[in-house]
């Protein structure tokens, strides 16, 4: 019965023409959608295309934009990270305490990066020897993560004072765009460029798509998927970063709920989550559609109920869309 | 009226005939050896027997009453059941739940009985004369005892024929000792056995007739007083040699892979082989007798505790497979599919990954020189292939196993070794991949290739080792090769016998 559906999907991929459609549709599905919803939004709302709004709609994607690169990275090996929510807490804390107990802005922004990249490492360090159920390990660490946030805290508010630290989230470029928009987009352009055209990048592709076969081809296997821990805990620290530097302060659960976002707009833009497709430019445009969403209900005044079940039904339609793309790519 | 009749059955699969008009009878209380090599189609026949497989053509008959087994439950139905080498039981559940996994006594609750349950799990293990506590976990019991579990289980379901697939693979002397006694005792209950083993001294002991397959026909149906093991032996061998490979050239006596005391615990015993330049050094053995992973030891994929690998004169200690690939040698290995290539990936991406690194700067790729790299290679090995952008699962299995060649050719490697070159692929792509094997022999290049195919093995090797249990049981120049002494020594038999053959070969 499996089988039959197999081949009889088999055979009608065999003509040209559906192959074709098959592949704009499978390839492009998200900027069509993009499009798609610009165009829409412009027509529904009339504050909706003005510098001013589309601005600040990417100085709010800016931070979980940062995030979801290291979640993308890390996604194409086949890998996840639960955790970032809470490194962006960790590294917001982090960075305002030592800059209260009178650390230097360098050393006090770097410390705040380092945490992130400790977290990293332990997650990576755990599924790599383990090979434990990414998933799961890092939904654990990112609980000890929050508590040590509790325990720094007090589970209260701390405030950033230092003024050039605070350019980081409020600065902009020449009076005009975030340069925590350009931090998002720069990375971007650079992970992108270094996943299509270096051995690394093509490392990451082949152990997302097969592991075993990279292995054996002399590929440094769980050098690399540790690096990508890294990476990914290094992108949710920054974040944490700008995020504190846009809101003046931070508390223990200041990323809450990132860490779904961030594995929504990766797969929206195309990113697998069985690992071995994606990219980041991809999940720019996975994020610009989340972030259309958001403000077009906010613009249109729709309840907070509202706009989270429209973030959930998003979510399980990518998801499942996502896992009956994977079958007929096998 | 025999037990169980098969008849003409013919069992066609997308491109290779597995059976043609195979004929196999059993009768009750007898105990029929089923023989023959690798591919000989004993599996495919007890697959059809159980329901996994469907017949392409024939009819079995069970008892006179032709049936039709299109599933394992029906099979199960029918009062067939087969003890296998991995068998199919529960670790956690206890010995006696194991014994009624697929029916438990219930009480008039509908909950499982449990004083039912471990009084006649006792009962069954009684009959068979083993003492199992029914009360212990499976996991914690031996795997002799476990199959007295998977055994208890099959005659408290009452069936009639019980298959045996290499029953006393890892069994101890005195647990297969114990074993024939249970099978005695199925015997006298008039239970019809089909027992499947390499091991002719065992078929010699325990069973009253046997079937011997080659190529997926039946070549012989004997009573065991009227046949020898040279008789059987000569049943199972001489396949087809005819369009067989010739090679061009001989080996030069300059050693360059040296293995010496390789010992990997419970897998690998004490190997010693030298490999030399130019030559073909064919390992033969059954499955599951090491070679894989003589293989993986010497590629840094399995870690051994004793011996050393020397390369050129020079000690070596591979820990990765990049160590390996770094310092000349290369495996190719048998599963393409799951181990040799990125079936998602392009050929172009596949033929290059060893090799990104002569065509970076910086960690960049040159995409300009990979295209070309990718092209020279695929022009080199014949790879047809619409473009090189094309994924590689959409190429034939000769194709496939062309760029998995071409991928580890591009290192240039001093040793290869290549684990099954030609399995699951059809005869014209087989010979072309001989004819590469040999010309890379020709320009020095040492190559140790496993194969279960004799007729491959003696046609291509300068040498054969043929392990056994995990040993290297013997070593054959070319001119003392046939098929009879491979199998010989592949089934662990007495060297005595051999030592004569191999003389006479000289």
């Amino acid at each position: 019965m499996e089988n039959k559906r197999h081949s009889e999907l088999a055979e009608l991929s065999n003509t040209s023409f559906f192959r074709f459609t098959k592949n704009i549709l499978i390839n492009y599905s998200a900027l069509i959608i993009f499009v798609f919803l610009f165009v829409f939004a412009s027509i529904l709302s009339p504050e909706f295309l003005t510098i001013r709004n589309l601005l600040n709609i990417l100085w709010g994607i800016s931070v979980l934009g940062i995030i979801a690169i290291g979640q993308t990275v890390l996604m194409i090996t086949g890998n996840f990270d639960m955790s970032v929510a809470y490194i962006v807490g960790l590294s917001g804390i982090t960075t305002v305490m030592l800059q209260i107990h009178g650390a230097s802005l360098f050393l006090s922004v770097a410390g705040g990066l380092l945490a992130g990249i400790a977290v990293g490492a332990l997650n990576g360090l755990i599924i790599i020897f383990t090979n434990a159920n990414a998933f799961l390990i890092t939904l654990g660490t990112s609980s000890l993560v929050y508590s040590i946030n509790l325990i720094l805290t007090h589970a209260k508010t701390w405030y950033a004072t230092n003024e050039s630290f605070l350019i980081l989230g409020r600065g902009k470029f020449h009076g005009t765009i975030h340069y925590s928009v350009l931090i998002f987009f720069f990375m971007a352009l650079i992970i992108e460029f270094i996943l299509r055209n270096t051995i690394l990048g093509r490392s990451l592709f082949s152990i997302g798509l097969n592991i075993k076969a990279s292995k054996f081809s002399g590929i440094k296997v769980n050098n690399i998927k540790f690096g990508a821990y890294l990476f990914c805990g290094f992108c949710a620290a920054l974040a944490g970063l700008v995020m504190t530097a846009r809101t003046g302060s931070t508390v223990a659960n200041a990323g809450v709920g990132l860490e779904f976002d961030s594995l929504i707009v990766s797969v929206l833009g195309g990113t697998s989550l069985s690992g071995g497709r994606g990219g980041t430019l991809r999940t720019i445009v996975g994020i610009l559609i989340l972030g259309l969403i958001n403000n077009l209900l906010i613009l249109l005044n729709v309840q907070y109920e509202a706009q989270q079940i429209a973030k959930g039904l998003i979510f399980l339609i990518v998801v499942c869309a996502d896992g009956i793309l994977d079958t007929i790519r096998r | 009226m025999p037990l169980l009749q098969m008849v003409n059955i013919t069992k066609i699969f997308p491109g290779v005939k597995a059976l043609s008009n195979v004929n196999f009878s059993l009768e009750k209380g007898e105990v029929k050896a089923l023989v023959g090599e690798n591919g000989a189609g004993k599996s495919t026949l007890i697959k059809i027997l159980s329901g996994i497989y469907q017949p392409t053509e024939g009819e079995i008959y069970i008892e006179g009453d032709q049936v039709i087994i299109n599933n394992p439950a029906t099979a199960q139905r029918l009062g067939i059941a087969s003890v296998h080498q991995e068998i199919n039981l529960e670790p956690y559940l206890s010995v006696a739940e194991n014994i009624f996994l697929k029916k438990q006594p219930k009480n008039r609750f509908g909950l499982i009985d449990y004083v039912d349950l471990f009084t006649d799990a006792s009962y069954w293990l009684n009959q068979l004369g083993v003492e199992i506590d029914p009360r212990k976990p499976l996991g914690m019991i031996s795997i002799a005892e476990k199959q007295m579990v998977a055994i208890a289980q099959a005659i408290s379901m009452d069936s009639k024929i019980i298959v045996f697939d290499e029953p006393t693979s890892s069994l101890t002397q005195k647990e297969t000792d114990q074993l024939f006694n249970v099978i005695d005792k199925l015997k006298e209950k008039n239970i019809g056995i089909i027992y499947i083993s390499h091991r002719l001294e065992e078929i010699f002991h325990i069973c009253t007739s046997l079937t011997v397959m080659r190529d997926g026909e039946v070549t012989g149906n004997k009573r065991i007083d009227e046949i020898n093991s040279e008789e059987i032996i000569r049943l199972m061998v001489g396949r087809e040699m005819k369009d067989m490979f010739h090679r061009t050239k001989t080996y030069a006596k300059e050693p360059v892979l040296e293995i010496k005391g390789l010992t990997v615990k419970g897998i690998l015993n004490d190997i010693n082989l030298t490999l030399h330049k130019g030559e073909i050094l064919g390992l033969a053995g059954l499955v599951g007798a090491g070679r894989t992973e003589l293989a993986r030891a010497i590629f840094g994929d399995l870690p051994f505790q004793n011996g050393e690998i020397l390369m050129n004169g020079k000690s070596i200690k591979p820990k990765h497979p990049s160590d390996s690939i770094n310092m000349g040698i290369v495996l190719i290995p048998e599963d393409r599919k799951e181990l040799g290539l990125i079936l998602q990936q392009s050929v172009e991406e596949n033929i290059t990954i060893t090799i990104l690194h002569t065509l970076q700067k910086v960690g960049f790729i040159n995409k300009q020189k990979q295209k070309e790299k990718a092209e020279i290679l695929c022009k080199e090995l014949a790879i047809k292939t619409p473009s090189i952008q094309q994924k590689v699962k959409y190429l034939s299995g000769g194709n496939q196993q062309r760029v998995v060649i071409g991928k580890w050719l591009a290192t240039i490697p001093k040793v290869l070794i290549i684990d099954e070159p030609t399995r699951g692929i059809d005869v014209a792509a087989k010979s072309e991949i001989h004819k590469i094997l040999d010309s890379l022999a020709s320009e020095g290049m040492a190559i140790l290739m496993i194969s279960s195919e004799l007729p491959e093995i003696i046609s291509m090797s300068d040498r054969v080792a043929i392990m056994y249990q995990g040993r290297i049981n013997s070593l054959l120049e070319k001119k003392d090769l046939s098929e009879e002494i491979i199998v010989t020594f592949e089934t662990g038999q007495k060297i005595e016998i051999n030592h004569k053959e191999v003389k006479n070969g000289k």
